[in-house]
């Protein structure tokens, strides 16, 4: 009996040891399997909520016409894309020519112009914008964040107005209707600005019946930079650098289209369509 | 020596199994406590963002006219009382649904598009020109989103902002349109449907009209033998007409209509913005 025992015992021992490593085992591996899941889950929501505070704060830049803070959002490391109706620019030098540069010399001109036209405008910088307030608001979010959590794609309407003044003394506001699809890209942690469509529904005088919409209308919006009213003198916006419809504004012969296009669940920013594509066909 | 010897492999091996039991028990516990709480809040953050998600793609197929679509990918498949209410009453069920909001809008549209043709010949009756001159954008804003405790369902109210813009009779009519959304949501194998959907009208007027004192389409031109589409006695009648949701007017209070949605566990312990129950 004594030997039966004595015998098993290192046996059952070592099952035991056996078994119990087999459960430290299984156990740790669960829970690294549950922590690994949760935390992409975690990131994936956290993401949701910073590309929403990116628009949003690109928003806000914008209705107080400092589109300079705007390309600071954008990517640093890649090739940029921005697209209206009328067609696309490509790369931040031709985006930021239009979009910044040129701008900012028509809203100097503009101020120049506006206190000469009401001395109470005084030409300083701080004046910058003065009598006009841009407002694009983001609304029906589609949100698709890639599966690598590197890219990520979305859609909003957006309704606005845009408050101005020809002569520095009578307030205009148009109504305009937008939607947008942008790509977006995580650079060392940071979600940017990739690729940027921006079309125009209609725009149209506030408190007016609806007019017909023309192939200015796009232009007009202050999305491509070029400020509702009298041009400034010589300062010429030039065009898109591809030339090609990406939507049509509203007319009575256009049929709607779900356009920009929804974006879709993907796994990699190479496995699904881009924004502001003006060379596929 | 043999009795050290066993005792020595007792102590080991009840330590080990001490310690394993430990080992077991604390991924238990790290699974059952914070871990699960976090993963709980996770999911609630991911359901929010899988709602939007979905009601906005409502938004951007009905502004393209795909209503089959919606109810293919968006509305519940599994709920005997689906149903779509509006101010005056409810359809409820995928069929009676189907014919208000897909059916019956496609003959519309195609009424529209006949009108428009002989008002417009340029634009030809075919197809392919079906919804010209159309722009509904019904956007989504301010929402407000509960998710159930048990995960299992949620409710969501959003204010839409929106501009309708259609062809009734062959006249191009522009309207703003503000509306309100309350809905039940039901989560279906892993996905987030539309269950009980309400869009209830506070006021529509024209570009540059008042809406306290007229509604849109007020100027369109009725010939002898037309019909408004919205007074169309053929159009498809409620199945539970019941006056739920009074548009803007003088006499109007507005008071908390829809309900507003308030943290709650399980469906059966909430408010539904389901059609009423015969009682």
């Amino acid at each position: 009996m004594k030997y039966t025992v004595q015998k098993r015992f290192p046996v059952l021992a070592l099952s035991v040891l056996v078994l119990g490593a087999c459960a430290v085992h299984a156990a740790a591996a669960t829970g690294k399997a549950t922590t690994q899941s949760l935390g992409a889950e975690q990131s994936r929501a956290r993401d949701a909520l910073e590309i929403q505070n990116l628009m949003s704060r690109r928003a806000f830049y914008h209705s107080v016409g400092q589109n300079e803070k705007e390309l600071a959002l954008w990517s640093q490391k890649q090739t940029v894309h921005w697209a209206q109706n009328q067609g696309c620019w490509v790369g931040m030098a031709s985006h930021a020519h239009s979009y910044d540069e040129l701008n900012r010399k028509v809203q100097a001109a503009d101020l120049e112009r506006l206190s000469k036209l009401n001395p109470a405008i005084k030409n300083v910088p701080e004046s910058r914008f003065v009598g006009n307030t841009v407002l694009h608001l983001l609304t029906t979010p589609i949100l698709e964040i890639a599966q690598d959590g590197k890219s990520a794609k979305g859609m909003w309407y957006t309704p606005g107005m845009i408050l101005t003044t020809a002569d520095g003394k009578t307030p205009v506001a148009m109504d305009i209707w937008e939607r947008y699809g942008v790509d977006f890209v995580r650079e060392d942690g940071r979600w940017r600005f990739l690729n940027i469509q921006v079309n125009t529904d209609f725009i149209n005088p506030m408190g007016e019946p609806l007019k017909p919409q023309g192939p200015d209308a796009a232009a007009m919006g202050t999305e491509g930079g070029a400020q509702f009213g009298p041009d400034a003198v010589g300062i010429k916006f030039p065009g898109p650098d591809i030339v090609k419809a990406t939507y049509r504004e509203f007319g009575a012969t256009r049929v709607p289209s779900l356009t920009p296009r929804l974006p879709e669940p993907y796994r990699t920013l190479s496995e699904t369509f881009r924004y502001a594509d003006c060379e596929s066909q | 020596m043999k009795l050290k010897t066993r005792s020595l492999l007792v102590s080991g091996v009840a330590a080990l199994l001490l310690g394993s039991l430990g080992s077991l028990g604390g991924v238990a516990c790290a699974q059952t406590g914070p871990k699960l709480d976090q993963a709980a809040v996770v999911q609630k953050l991911l359901d929010v963002y899988e709602i939007q998600n979905l009601m906005s793609r409502h938004a951007f197929y009905y502004s393209a006219g795909q209503h089959q679509r919606e109810l293919d990918e968006l509305f519940s498949r599994n709920q005997p009382d689906l149903s779509f209410g509006t101010n005056a009453g409810y359809w409820v069920g995928y069929a009676s649904i189907k014919k208000a909001y897909v059916d019956w809008f496609e003959y519309s549209a195609r009424k529209d598009l006949a009108a428009l043709n002989r008002r417009h010949p340029e634009i030809k009756n075919v197809p392919e020109n079906l919804l010209a001159g159309t722009s509904m954008m019904h956007t989504m804003t301010t929402p407000l989103i509960e998710i159930a405790g048990d995960g299992q369902t949620a409710k969501g109210l959003f204010y839409s902002p929106g501009q309708v813009t259609q062809t009734p009779l062959g006249q191009p009519t522009a309207g703003w349109m503000w509306e309100r959304y309350a809905i039940d949501f039901i989560k279906e194998e892993g996905q987030w449907r539309i269950w009980h959907f309400n869009v209830f009208t506070d006021f529509s007027a024209e570009p540059g009209g008042d809406w306290t004192k007229q509604k849109m389409g007020g100027n369109i031109v009725v010939q002898p033998g037309e019909v408004l589409p919205w007074e169309d006695p053929n159009a498809p009648q409620f199945d539970i007409a019941v006056e739920t949701y009074r548009s803007y007017g003088i006499g109007v209070v507005r008071s908390e209509k829809p309900r507003i949605p308030l943290p709650y566990r399980t469906f059966s312990e909430t408010f539904s913005y389901g059609p009423p129950t015969k009682n």
